[in-house]
C-alpha cells in the first residue's frame, strides 16, 4: 500500500468527522454557532487542499518496499493497543489493583520478558507505588471495581 | 499600598528560619514530584496542600503552596526532556526539543538549561511580584476582551511556525483541535454543542487527558515497536552540566522570556503553558538557528522553561493587590488565605504586612531553591534512562491513566487519554505533527470567550477595540510576529543572491 493512499483514507476520514459536526449544527441558536462553523469550514477549505495536492501526487508516488519485521512489529503494537484499551475498560470494572497488576503482566509478555522474578516484581512494586502516591499520599479515590470490589 | 523596605527586611528574616526554610524545601521537592507526573499539575499541587494549611501558620501555609506552585510549574521539563513527555502542559514545547537532545547523548545539557531557565524565570517573576506589584496591578486591570481575543490570535500564529515543512497539516490539526474545543457548551447561552449525545461531553474535552494521550502513548508504541534495549544507549547518558556560553549566548533569550511570562502570568485566564508556547515562538523567531528546533535546541528549552516559571509570581498579583484570581492557583491562594483570615487586595499590605512580605520574599527564596532542588531531581531522575524499555512502557501507561484520572476523578477522562494516544501515533507516523494539539486546545476556548464578549461590548463594532492601548500593542506585536519571518526570509534570499553574484 502506498503512502498516499492512507494520505487519502485520513484525508477522507476527517472529510466523515467535519460532516458528523456538521449534522450537529442544525437546531443550534445562532450564538452558538457562528463560531464553529466557521472554524468547519476552515478545516473543509484546508483539508481538501491537502487532498487535491495527494491526487495530484498520486502517480508519482512509488510504492514503498516493504521491511521483513514490520508485520511482526505492527501486530505486536496493535496487540498492546488492545490490551491498553482493555486495562482502561478493567480498571472501572475489577478496580485499580487488579486490572494495573494483570495489564503489567500482560505488557511484560507482549514485550518477552521471560524473567519470572520481572513478573513477579514490577506488577507488585508499580502498583503498590503508584497506589501509595496517588490514594495515599494525593487523597485520590482510585476505582475499586463495579464487578468485584477490591481496593483498599 | 506602600512599597517598605523594613518590611521586606522582615519578611527575609522570617523566611530564613529554619522551620520555614524545611516548609519551603518539603514543598518544592512534592511540587516536582507533582509536576513530573504526567497528568498532575501545579494547581493539583496546590489544591491538595490546602487540607494541611489549616493547621499552619498563615505565612507557612502560604510559602508551603508557593513552594508546591513553583515546583509544580518547574517538574514538568524533567519527563519532557527524558521522555518527550510534558509532565505538565506548559512543557510540551520543552518536550519538542528534549526528546531529540536526549537522543542525542545531552540529556544533562538539557536539563540544567531547563533549570537555569526556570531559576531565571522564577525569581524574574518574584522580584516584579515583590517590587512591582502596583504597577503591575494597573496592567492587569486594563485587560479585558480585546486583549485577551489578541493574546489567543498571537498565540494561534505559533501553529504555522511550529512545523514550517507543512504548513497545511499543521493548520489542519489546529483548526480540528480548535473544532474539538468548543465541543460542550456554548459561551453565551450555554447551549450544548457537538455532544452526540454523550453526557460526559457537556462540560468540554478536557485538555490534560489529550495532552497527556497524544505526547506519552506514542512514546510507548514507538518502544513497542522496538522493545529490546533501552531509551538511549548506556554511554549516551550525560552528566549534568551546561556551559557557561549557554547562558551568555540566551542571556537576551533569558531576559525575553521572562518578560513575556511575567506579563502571561497578571494576565487573567492565561497561564504557564500559553507563556512557554508564545515564549517559544518568539525565541524561534528571533534564532540565529531557527532550523534547530524541534530537532534539538537549547534556546527553545530555555525560552519555555523561563515563560512558564515567569508566570507564577505574576499570576498572584491581581490577587494580593486587588483581591482577583486571575487563575486557578491563584483562586487557590485566595481560599487558603481567607481560611487564614486574610483579606487580598490593597488594605493586605498595610493590614497584614508581615504575613504578605514574608510570602513574597519567600517567592524569591523559593525560586532561588528550585535550582538546587531541581539539581538534585535532574541527577536521580536521568537514571530513568539506564531502566530498559520492557519496564517502562507499562511503567508510563499505568501513571498516564492514574494522573489522568485523578484530575478529575473520571474514567471518562481515561478513555479520552487512551483514544488521544492512538490518534497521536496515528498523527507522528503519517507526519500530521501534535505541537498545535497543545495550543489550539489550549487558546480555543479563551479565544471564542473573549471573541463572544469582545462583540457584545462592541455590538459588532470590532474596530473599536483599537481604542484601546494594550490591544493595539498586542496587534502590533501579533502582525510584527508574522511579517518578521518573511522579512527574514527575504534578506536571507537577498544575501544569498549577492553571494552566488560576487562568486559568478
Amino acid at each position: 500500500m502506498k503512502n498516499i493512499h492512507i494520505n487519502l483514507a485520513i484525508q477522507t476520514g476527517v472529510f466523515l468527522l467535519l460532516a458528523a459536526f456538521y449534522t450537529q449544527l442544525g437546531g443550534m441558536p445562532e450564538e452558538a454557532k457562528g463560531y464553529p462553523t466557521f472554524l468547519l469550514a476552515a478545516c473543509a477549505i484546508v483539508n481538501a487542499s491537502i487532498l487535491f495536492s495527494d491526487l495530484r501526487n498520486l502517480r508519482d508516488e512509488e510504492a514503498v518496499e516493504k521491511d521483513p519485521a514490520a508485520p511482526a512489529m505492527i501486530r505486536r503494537v496493535i496487540l498492546y493497543i488492545v490490551v491498553l484499551g482493555l486495562y482502561i475498560f478493567m480498571i472501572e470494572k475489577i478496580g485499580y489493583v487488579l486490572s494495573t497488576l494483570l495489564f503489567c503482566v500482560a505488557s511484560l509478555q507482549i514485550m518477552r520478558v521471560r524473567s519470572w522474578k520481572m513478573q513477579v516484581l514490577l506488577p507488585l512494586c508499580l502498583t503498590i507505588s503508584a497506589y501509595v502516591v496517588f490514594s495515599r499520599f494525593l487523597m485520590i479515590s482510585l476505582p475499586v471495581g463495579t464487578w468485584i470490589h477490591f481496593g483498599f | 499600598m506602600v512599597f517598605d523596605i523594613n518590611h521586606i527586611i522582615g519578611g527575609f528574616f522570617n523566611v530564613l528560619q529554619p522551620y520555614n526554610m524545611l516548609i519551603c524545601i518539603a514543598g518544592l521537592f512534592i511540587g516536582v514530584l507533582i509536576g513530573a507526573l504526567p497528568g498532575l499539575t501545579a494547581t493539583m499541587g496546590v489544591a491538595v496542600c490546602v487540607p494541611f494549611s489549616y493547621v499552619m501558620e498563615p505565612e507557612q501555609a502560604l510559602l508551603l503552596m508557593s513552594a508546591v506552585f513553583c515546583g509544580g510549574v518547574y517538574g514538568g521539563l524533567i519527563p519532557a526532556i527524558l521522555l518527550g513527555i510534558p509532565g505538565t502542559p506548559a512543557s510540551a514545547p520543552t518536550a519538542f526539543e528534549g526528546r531529540a537532545l536526549t537522543q542525542a547523548g545531552e540529556s544533562g545539557r538539557a536539563l540544567m538549561a531547563g533549570t537555569v531557565g526556570a531559576t531565571f524565570g522564577g525569581i524574574m517573576t518574584a522580584l516584579s511580584l515583590l517590587l512591582f506589584s502596583p504597577p503591575l496591578a494597573m496592567v492587569a486591570m486594563k485587560v479585558g476582551p480585546p486583549e485577551q481575543m489578541m493574546l489567543a490570535i498571537f498565540g494561534l500564529s505559533v501553529v504555522c511556525m511550529l512545523s514550517p515543512d507543512n504548513i497545511r497539516k499543521s493548520l489542519l490539526v489546529g483548526f480540528l483541535c480548535l473544532l474539538f474545543a468548543t465541543v460542550g457548551q456554548d459561551p453565551v447561552m450555554g447551549y450544548p454543542r457537538f455532544t452526540f449525545n454523550i453526557y460526559q461531553l457537556t462540560g468540554g474535552i478536557s485538555v490534560i487527558p489529550v495532552l497527556v494521550g497524544v505526547f506519552s502513548i506514542p512514546e510507548v508504541l514507538k518502544m513497542i515497536e522496538n522493545p529490546s534495549g533501552k531509551l538511549v544507549e548506556a554511554s549516551k547518558v550525560s552528566k549534568l552540566a551546561l556551559h557557561v556560553k549557554d547562558i551568555t549566548d540566551n542571556a537576551f533569550n533569558l531576559f525575553r522570556s521572562g518578560l513575556i511570562g511575567v506579563a502571561i502570568g497578571i494576565m487573567p485566564a492565561a497561564g504557564p503553558d500559553i507563556a512557554a508556547f508564545l515564549s517559544y515562538n518568539e525565541a524561534k523567531k528571533a534564532s540565529k538557528e531557527p532550523e534547530k528546533f524541534g530537532k534539538g535546541s537549547y534556546e527553545g528549552i530555555i525560552s519555555a522553561e523561563t515563560a512558564a516559571n515567569g508566570c507564577t509570581g505574576g499570576d498572584l498579583v491581581p490577587l494580593l493587590t486587588l483581591g482577583i484570581p486571575g487563575s486557578a492557583p491563584a483562586a487557590l491562594f485566595l481560599g487558603a488565605m481567607i481560611i487564614h483570615g486574610l483579606r487580598p487586595g490593597p488594605m493586605l499590605f498595610t493590614e497584614n504586612a508581615n504575613v504578605v512580605y514574608t510570602m513574597m520574599v519567600g517567592f524569591v527564596i523559593i525560586n532561588i531553591l528550585m535550582f538546587f532542588v531541581g539539581w538534585l531531581y535532574c541527577r536521580w531522575s536521568s537514571n530513568v534512562l539506564r531502566i530498559p524499555k520492557t519496564i517502562l512502557a507499562p511503567v508510563i501507561v499505568v501513571l498516564a491513566a492514574v494522573g489522568t484520572f485523578a484530575t478529575n476523578q473520571n474514567m471518562f477522562d481515561v478513555v479520552t487519554m487512551f483514544v488521544a494516544g492512538i490518534i497521536g501515533y496515528g498523527m507522528e507516523k503519517h507526519g500530521y505533527s501534535v505541537a498545535p494539539v497543545a495550543l489550539a486546545l489550549l487558546l480555543g476556548p479563551m479565544l471564542e470567550e473573549a471573541l463572544t464578549l469582545t462583540n457584545t461590548m462592541y455590538a459588532g463594532h470590532y474596530l473599536m477595540m483599537f481604542t484601546r492601548p494594550i490591544t493595539v500593542i498586542l496587534f502590533a506585536i501579533t502582525v510584527f510576529s508574522f511579517v518578521y519571518p518573511l522579512f527574514k526570509i527575504f534578506r536571507e534570499k537577498m544575501k544569498s543572491n549577492k553571494a552566488a553574484k560576487a562568486q559568478s
